[in-house]
């Protein structure tokens, strides 16, 4: 018996013993925080001064603190409304579609489902949208780093946003081709929360790389005053009267901050960013009618097949970078413009890790060169429909050395897109002009 | 040839005398404990470093359990170690990670080390009367070999993408995509496959060549029996393994196109193309080894469980040469049914038949000793220790991974449900419900005779009971899962509108999962406890036949003073007119 | 204690065939754990199959569930008595032998007829006078991490250019034979649709065909179940059964230059 008090007390005391150390892992883990923009800070450094010199730190605590002031934290967002109720910003994004989006992963009671983002996307795209969630480094090409403002697919022209059905079109029918799922089966509601948090994460990216770029130009001088900043409050809405604004009088520091805040805030993001989404409904590139004879035909027309051939291979120059076979190895060695963006700093060689080992330190993915796309597969990333192939062509796909043809006329674009429609259907050997029209009923799964 | 004529060339006494008398500190410790070459030495090193690998094992499988429960909810420890910055939840890339480490580690650092490692070294030359296997030096080798292994497995979740994601059935072209943790965990299973070999080779030989006089093969306890047929299964099986094993770091490493085709859009680093290989060679290749490894997962235990029964029982093993010949018949066949791993795999369907014949065979010899068992315990008098309670369990769950066995060798039923939760419920009843099962068992059974204590019965006997119970709650309802089309290997099966219905079950299933493992607390701090307070045992506690109870519990170099003679077989309990209950084998005749 | 034992492993074939029985019949809080509906019509053979398994693979189960937890509670009890000493019978193992193999032989045969009409017997047509395999109606290609169908269009051929090319939702008639000719972009996945008792790898490098004759105008769920990377549980898709007007309805309404033909009426 007294075995087995003692086989009773020791099993008491190690099974305490487990629990506690079981518990200490229970804590809740802190609320995650947007990362800072690392990659671009060393850039401007590296642009800007001298090596080993650096911004001063104090730098970083402003840029956050603006940034979380305007822009909330992952799991509680906010949206700027620096002009109260008629912000421009409120017409790109809801912010309750925002809330939905955000936080922790749960359900409300009425079953809606709450933190899409992180459930979905953070860990690939990463908690501040950077393309270097814990995913990422094994997939290729890399998750879309938000925060350049570019995107590839969409059906505005360069250096435009993309409209919010690009963006619902990608999350529905995702990337072929890339790591980017199909999520066919999310409500319209979700996807349209989705939606607003990458624009949301877009803006703020886009924004933070404003004001990192402003700051070597500042030699010293502080951004904003912090200690104002914190104890400014938030304009008040025409809602709430303008008896709560004439009830404080503004003090010198805060006309000055006013005054800051116009550039900073006013300016950087509004004037130049938000502009530039609120208007992208108008931008969006119009397909011409195509030729008729491209529509009526089961396949493309012999003649235009054969004209977007030559065009490929002449005045529309397709042939350097998708190659005389069209596999897509006429160059290999090129980088999107999100690797580019720090890659192309002076003193950076790709072809040496010591030169950029400060970049990958700083949170930078090793740099992996950009593939153009093999034409024998019928896969593309921005979708199959002729209209999509023809924005391709003509707007080109931003982020990427695919570049715009300003110089072919609708009707030669139309010819390339025949062409490359016929492709993967092509005969590669033993081909003329009339051998290269695709064959009906051909099974073979090889040479694509 | 005997024990006595063969001359075991740096045979253990002289390397007992060699180590022994070194006048080097370092050198009397490092040949006692750590490379040593007794065979006693090397089975509870294979003991200790698989009970490790469990632990580590079943956690893993409880953070698997953690997100189908509560899906991407932050996960404990995990989640704020290694996912912090994204609020605690794990990745979906690395619940693939989490599986494929979870079932490499119990298929090939803890259920084979610890049957043929373990239980295969310590026993094998005591149950047939030798002084230690016929190659000492190789069967250190084969213990050491493990430790590259551990190595590389440890090295593969260190690397960016925190560990290999393809599953332990590593199906290409996944598992050539991209990363060094591919890499590195095939040459971790190549180091396994080759300390398998070495271990498969010492078994056979020793078994053929070491037996006692008077031992004849059918005079060899169950275990052993067990034990040896396993060695054959890995002699021939392992092989083609680790050649596959090669084959496919080669593919990754050189793009050899074994297996990988023509026009691949992969999204990899490297364009993948291949030169007209075929993903389906792996398959085979890989399952012609992973088919029998089941069976080398098993067929100790069933030994061990055997012998364990039939001591309990008080009572002849039943039917003991049906016994071996249905293990004969069982390896045997488990050679050519490994085809029943890819009924829906793209192979050809008239394959398919033939596999389906074999595997149905098959379910013959495993159900003869099911009744055979059945049989032990019948007009027996049992004793309901630990060691026999394991037994019992073994049989009862055997019977139930065994029947569930039955619908996934119908052709058109396991095409609806493989790749589902219904596999995972048969395949975690024949390993954990019955292989872990009979492991527990063996240890409370031998524990005396490894350490010269006992374990203490009566926490064993709640071990047994909160197992029973939690491995039943937690994998019979994975039947149910699996026949709604619920999959495996999927991080948020919820995904699908129709499985949304199944969470509760599954949150009933981690729940259970988790006694499960607070269960396993008990058994460890059993099995310390007991190393250093347990009750001092005699050389024979259990009154058992065979020819390791007939020596001193700790047994010295050389493990018998002089070679035993056999005059009967292991199973004479209770026979008629003898005075005792149990009679052992090297008692020589009134 | 040896009762408590006995009890213990009795618990497991009564408490096991209880649960199996409350599933079938529906009632809380087990309902919803058999197969779902099933809408092949190949399927049915299927699920007879499923049932008749599981009936046999209970008869065995309770027998000798009960058998082990009867001689547990029985023979736990002998501790006056002695063992018996009955090493082996040969009857007894000649019984068991031949009635176990003849129910696998018996189960062997009666599976083979659902096994080829799922994979063996392809449908066949009439075409021009032969009898052919039946054309396949789409072509389904798995890629990480989703699924494109490429239906063939007005001409009835795969792979030519007036192929309409569908994301993640396949329509196709019922009450008709379906032949789908499965590819893969990337890595191994497998197309598996729990509606229909269908599954079937698709192999990179390989064209397997599947075919089916579904019952119902009902929508079913596609499901990967082979791993294919991270992003495997998400790949899903949904299969719309319509009538075969319907379908060809639809089928002539697709076109690449759809968009701009209503534009075009437009002006």
């Amino acid at each position: 018996m007294a075995g087995m008090w003692r086989a009773l007390l020791s099993s008491g005391g190690v099974l305490g013993g487990l629990l506690a150390l079981v518990l200490t892992g229970c804590e809740k883990v802190p609320s995650p925080e947007f990362r800072a923009n690392r990659v671009e800070w060393v850039k401007q450094e590296r642009l800007n001064l001298e090596t080993d010199q650096h911004l001063p730190v104090e730098y970083r605590t402003q840029v956050d603190t603006l940034l979380t002031s305007l822009f909330g934290t992952p799991d509680d967002p906010r949206l700027p409304a620096f002009y109260g109720e008629s912000d421009p910003l409120g017409a790109i994004i809801s912010l309750e579609r925002l809330k939905q989006a955000a936080g922790p992963v749960s359900s409300d009671e009425q079953g809606r489902h709450l933190g899409l983002y992180r459930e979905h996307c953070a860990h690939c795209h990463g908690i501040t949208g950077d393309g270097a969630g814990p995913t990422a480094l094994a997939l290729y090409p890399y998750p879309r780093d938000f925060r350049l403002g570019k995107y590839k697919f969409k059906s505005t022209p360069l250096r435009r946003p993309p409209t919010d059905d690009d963006l619902v079109r990608i999350i529905r029918q995702g990337i072929p081709g890339s790591a980017m799922p199909a999520f066919t089966t999310l409500p319209e509601d979700e996807v349209l929360a989705l939606v607003d948090y990458v624009k949301y994460l877009t803006i703020r990216g886009e924004y933070e790389r404003r004001l990192v770029a402003e700051l070597p130009g500042l030699e010293g001088e502080p951004l904003v005053d912090l200690n104002v900043l914190r104890s400014a409050q938030p304009k008040p809405s025409a809602a709430e009267g303008s008896a709560a604004a004439a009830a404080s009088e503004p003090t010198a520091e805060q006309t000055a901050l006013d005054e800051q805040l116009q550039t900073l805030v006013g300016e950087y993001l509004y004037e130049e960013i938000v502009e530039r989404w609120s208007d992208r409904d108008d931008a969006i590139t119009e397909v011409p009618a195509p030729p008729a004879e491209l529509m009526s035909a089961a396949a493309p027309p012999a003649e235009w097949v054969a004209k977007g051939r030559d065009l490929f291979f002449g005045k529309a120059n397709c042939v350097q970078c998708h190659g005389a076979t069209g596999l897509g190895d006429g160059q290999t060695q090129n980088y999107d413009d999100w690797t580019n963006d720090w890659l192309k700093t002076p003193g950076v060689d790709v072809l040496s890790r010591q030169t950029y080992q400060h970049f990958l330190e700083a949170g930078a993915l090793p740099p992996r060169p950009v593939r153009p796309r093999n034409l024998r597969v019928p896969v593309y990333r921005g979708g199959n429909a002729p209209a999509d192939i023809y924005r391709r062509i003509a707007n080109g796909i931003e982020g990427t050395p695919m570049p715009s043809s300003p110089s072919l006329t609708p009707e030669e674009v139309w010819a390339v897109v025949a062409y490359v429609q016929a492709m993967p259907y092509e005969r590669l050997s033993g081909g003329d002009a009339a051998a290269a029209a695709p064959q009906a009923g051909s099974r073979e799964v090889s040479g694509k | 040839m005997t024990a006595e004529g063969f001359s075991l060339n740096g045979g253990s006494d002289d390397v007992a005398a060699e180590h022994r008398t070194s006048r080097n500190p370092l050198v009397r410790f490092l040949g006692t404990w750590v490379f040593s070459r007794d065979h006693k030495m090397i089975g509870l090193q294979f003991l200790f470093s698989s009970l490790i690998w469990l632990a580590i094992g079943g956690l893993l499988a409880l953070a698997i359990r953690w997100q189908l429960a509560w899906p991407w909810t932050e996960i404990p420890i995990i989640g704020r170690t290694l996912f912090a910055a994204e609020g605690g939840q794990i990745t979906p890339q690395f619940y693939n990670v989490l599986f494929t480490m979870h079932a490499t580690i119990m298929v090939f650092f803890v259920v084979v080390p610890i049957l043929t490692g373990a239980f295969g070294n310590y026993l094998i030359p005591l149950m047939i009367g030798a002084r230690d296997m016929a190659f000492p030096t190789m069967n250190m080798l084969s213990y050491w070999l493990m430790w590259p292994a551990f190595g590389c497995m440890i090295w593969a979740m260190a690397t960016p993408e925190q560990g290999p994601d393809f599953g332990w059935t590593a199906y290409p072209p996944l598992s050539v995509l991209f990363g060094d943790a591919q890499s590195l965990w095939t040459l971790g299973l190549v180091f396994v496959g080759i300390s398998s070999m070495l271990g498969s080779i010492n078994y056979i030989t020793t078994v053929l060549q070491l037996r006692a006089p008077g031992m004849t093969l059918f005079r060899m306890p169950m275990t052993v029996w067990g034990l040896f047929i396993t060695a054959i299964l890995q002699a021939f099986a392992l092989p083609v393994l680790t050649a596959a094993l090669v084959m496919l770091l080669l593919e990754k490493v050189f793009q050899t196109g074994f297996f990988l085709p023509n026009g691949l859009e992969a999204n990899a680093i490297q364009p993948l193309d291949g030169s007209g290989g075929q993903p389906l060679l792996w398959q085979h290749l890989f399952w012609f080894y992973s088919h029998p490894a089941v069976y080398i997962m098993v067929l100790p235990a069933m030994g061990m469980v055997s012998d364990m029964l039939s001591c309990g029982a008080r009572k002849p093993l039943f039917g003991y040469r049906p016994m071996v010949y249905s293990m004969i018949a069982i390896s045997g066949l488990g050679f050519i049914v490994w085809g029943h791993h890819m009924f829906v795999s793209g192979m050809s369907y008239f394959l398919s038949v033939s596999f389906m014949i074999s595997t149905m065979l098959i379910a013959l010899p495993s159900g003869v000793k099911v009744f055979n068992w059945l049989g032990t315990i019948w007009g027996g008098k049992l004793r309901m220790d630990s060691p026999t309670l394991f037994g019992l369990g073994f049989i009862s769950m055997f019977i139930i991974g065994g029947l569930s066995g039955l619908l996934m060798a119908a052709t058109p039923v396991d095409m609806v449900i493989t790749d589902t939760y219904f596999i995972v419920a048969h395949f975690h009843y024949v390993l954990f419900g019955s292989s872990i099962l009979g492991v527990f068992g063996a240890i409370y059974f031998w524990f005396p005779k490894m350490f010269g204590r006992m374990m203490n019965d009566f926490w064993g006997q709640v071990h047994f009971f909160l197992s029973f119970i939690f491995v039943n709650g937690t994998f019979f309802p994975m039947h149910f899962l699996g026949a709604r089309g619920f999959l495996r290997r999927t991080a948020d099966p919820y995904v699908v509108e129709g499985f949304r219905d199944l969470l509760p079950v599954n949150q009933f299933i981690t729940w259970c999962a988790f006694g499960m493992a607070a269960a396993q607390v008990i058994f460890l701090i059993n099995f310390l406890g007991s190393l250093f307070w347990g009750r001092k045992a005699d050389a024979n506690p259990w009154r058992a036949n065979s020819l390791e109870w007939t020596i001193p519990n700790c047994p010295p170099h050389g493990n018998f003073a002089s070679i035993p003679e056999v005059y009967r077989g292991p199973y004479e309990y209770s026979y008629p007119g003898h005075d005792s209950d149990y009679w052992p084998q090297s008692e020589a005749p009134a | 204690m040896y009762r408590f034992w006995g009890l213990l492993f009795l618990a497991v074939p009564v408490v096991g065939t209880l649960i199996y029985l409350l599933a079938m019949l529906g009632i809380a809080p087990f309902q919803g754990l058999g197969l779902p509906p099933n809408y092949n019509e190949a399927g049915v053979e299927i699920d007879h199959l499923y049932n008749l398994i599981h009936v046999i693979m209970a008869v065995v189960f309770v027998a000798t569930g009960l058998m082990l937890g009867g001689l547990i509670w029985k023979y736990g009890a002998r501790q006056e008595l002695g063992a018996r000493y009955f090493t082996h019978s040969n009857l007894l193992e000649l019984t068991w032998s031949v009635a176990a193999a003849g129910i696998l032989v018996f189960l062997s045969l009666y599976q083979l007829n659902s096994w080829a009409e799922n994979k063996l017997e392809r449908p066949q047509v009439e075409i021009a006078g032969r009898t052919e395999p039946q054309p396949p109606l789409a072509k389904v290609v798995a890629k990480r991490f989703g699924w494109e169908f490429y239906h063939a269009g007005p001409d009835g051929r795969l792979d030519t250019p007036d192929d309409v090319y569908v994301e993640n939702v396949l329509r196709v008639p019922h009450g008709e034979p379906v032949v789908l000719q499965l590819e893969s972009r990337d890595v191994i996945h497998s197309f598996f649709v729990p509606g229909l008792r269908l599954k079937q790898d698709v192999v990179p490098g390989m064209q397997h065909f599947v075919w089916f004759k579904a019952t119902s105008p009902v929508e079913l769920e596609i499901i990967c179940s082979e791993l294919c990377g991270w992003g495997h549980y998400t790949m899903q898709g949904r299969m719309q059964l319509v009538s075969r007007a319907d379908y060809d309805r639809w089928l002539s309404e697709q076109s690449p230059w759809k968009q701009f033909a209503a534009e075009g009426e437009q002006e």
